[in-house]
């Protein structure tokens, strides 16, 4: 049940404030690295079960509708999860890859949505940090990253598994996804410690299932960023 | 810096608000908890109580009357000042109460009956008012006319005087002194805000999750580059 959970909001319903909101994360996510280049980006939260693969899945479909070519991976070898929002089969995957040597091509889904395409995850190995941590691992996404415009990455939650402090390591950047309401602050805290213990390069918080204040939805979120830049501004002059 | 100041207050303020309006469910609950209870108690568990009183008057012995050419003088009525109180102590005593019990044959103690027993002193005059509780209009009147006629007898036999005179005997008053529904629901209206605040905040305080984006900002020091609104599974935004 709680895998039916993740929706494609972008896909189904580009006009809706979900997909607005993930244009906006796709804007901040690209002027969020202006001098460094932004390929290889990993998406994880604190703990399971924050709406990752609802993120990434929806951020893929939002920056390839904007005409870059965006390839989704599904690093979460444990509980795969970004087939099924996808309708894919999941016999061969990032497993697949890694351990046959198998050609790309013959890994890479295409979707419904142009310039997407995605990797599942491959059956689940018995070593699933090795496996990301190996130099293939890296050899791949140094590939990928020469061919697509964007790599999203999805990976295990940092407090459960060291999988995606692994994965971080190899990546230009790391979103990490925090459920508004839910996601305890020390969990919290606890997953940027071990993503700054590797050095990873944090983007930023996506905070999750925002509880959208009555009559004002869609106005609140801008309102909310200029309100932002209001008080910082404010702070500074006085 | 006052702006500052100024704007964090308003802010906590807000968040005071936020907070009750969050947490409105939980204190309609608790609000609507506390009224039901006072409600049970107060129209189905608690017995009505009457109250009957009877008032009697302390002075002007009887031998007067007899012989009228004598006038009360001030002195008298001083000294019979004095002795209201000392005769409001009679009347609730021992004695007194356990002949009432006596001769009304009543099941009941001393101190229930006692506790049942109001004796009041009209200020500034002469009278004592005495008053009876009772689930039952009658017994209460039957009751306090039993109290001031064995109080009479008490009077005499102690002070050796007869000048005890009832002005008003007891009658049933069938009008309900308790239960109060007004006073006992709004109480419990009140307290059951006052609890209901209480725990909103208490569950604030225990509620460490991370709520706005100024927690991400306060607590990871991180920037947030999305919000992504919750959605209902089939909603249509």
């Amino acid at each position: 049940m709680e895998e039916m959970d993740a929706q494609l909001f972008v896909m189904d319903d580009p006009k809706s404030v979900v997909s607005e909101a993930f244009r906006v994360l796709r804007t901040n996510l690209q002027f969020s690295s202006i001098d460094r280049p932004l390929k290889k980006v990993v998406v994880t939260s604190s703990i399971p079960q924050e709406g990752k693969s609802t993120v990434i899945a929806n951020l893929a479909v939002s920056i390839a509708s904007a005409g870059s070519r965006v390839l989704l991976v599904d690093a979460d070898l444990r509980r795969p999860k970004l087939y099924k929002l996808f309708l894919l089969e999941n016999y061969k995957g990032l497993s697949n890859l890694l351990a046959e040597d198998l050609p790309l091509d013959t890994v890479v889904n295409t979707t419904k949505v142009e310039n997407l395409h995605v990797i599942t995850s491959g059956p689940v190995p018995p070593n699933p940090a090795e496996v990301l941590g190996s130099a293939k691992m890296k050899n791949f996404l140094d590939e990928v990253a020469s061919l697509y415009d964007m790599v999203l990455i999805d990976a295990p939650p940092v407090n459960s598994v060291a999988d995606a402090a692994i994965l971080s390591t190899l990546v230009d950047g790391v979103i990490l996804v925090v459920e508004e309401g839910s996601t305890e602050r020390e969990a919290a805290v606890a997953a940027k410690q071990q993503l700054d213990k590797v050095n990873a390069r944090i983007l930023g918080v996506v905070l999750n299932k925002v509880k959208q204040q009555k009559g004002g939805g869609y106005y609140y979120y801008y309102y909310y960023y200029g309100e932002g830049d209001h008080k910082r501004k404010k702070k500074k002059i006085t | 810096m006052e702006e500052i100041n100024i704007y964090e207050e308003e802010i906590s303020l807000r968040e005071i608000i936020s907070v009750l309006k969050k947490r409105l469910r939980l204190i309609t609950v608790v609000v609507a908890i506390c009224i039901m209870a006072a409600a049970t108690y107060t129209f189905w568990i608690k017995k009505p109580v009457y109250e009957s009183y009877t008032t009697i008057m302390v002075g002007k012995p009887v031998q007067r009357v007899q012989d009228s050419s004598a006038p009360i003088t001030y002195q008298e009525l001083q000294t019979n000042r004095l002795l209201v109180s000392t005769y409001g102590e009679i009347a609730k005593s021992r004695s007194t109460l356990e002949e009432v019990l006596r001769r009304l044959n009543l099941n009941t103690t001393y101190e229930k009956l006692k506790s049942r027993i109001k004796v009041n002193l009209v200020k500034n005059t002469e009278i004592i008012e005495i008053r009876v509780s009772d689930h039952d209009p009658v017994m209460a009147a039957t009751i306090a006319n039993a109290v001031s006629e064995s109080f009479s007898r008490q009077v005499i036999r102690i002070m050796n005087v007869e000048n005890v005179q009832v002005i008003d005997e007891a009658i049933p008053i069938y009008q309900k002194v308790q239960p109060k529904p007004v006073l006992n629901l709004s109480l419990s209206l009140i307290l059951g805000l006052m609890m209901g605040v209480f725990f909103a905040f208490l569950q604030e305080s225990f509620d460490t999750s991370i709520k706005s984006p100024e927690d991400v900002a306060k607590y990871l020091g991180l920037p947030v580059i999305g919000s992504i609104p919750y959605i209902e599974k089939g909603e249509v935004a």
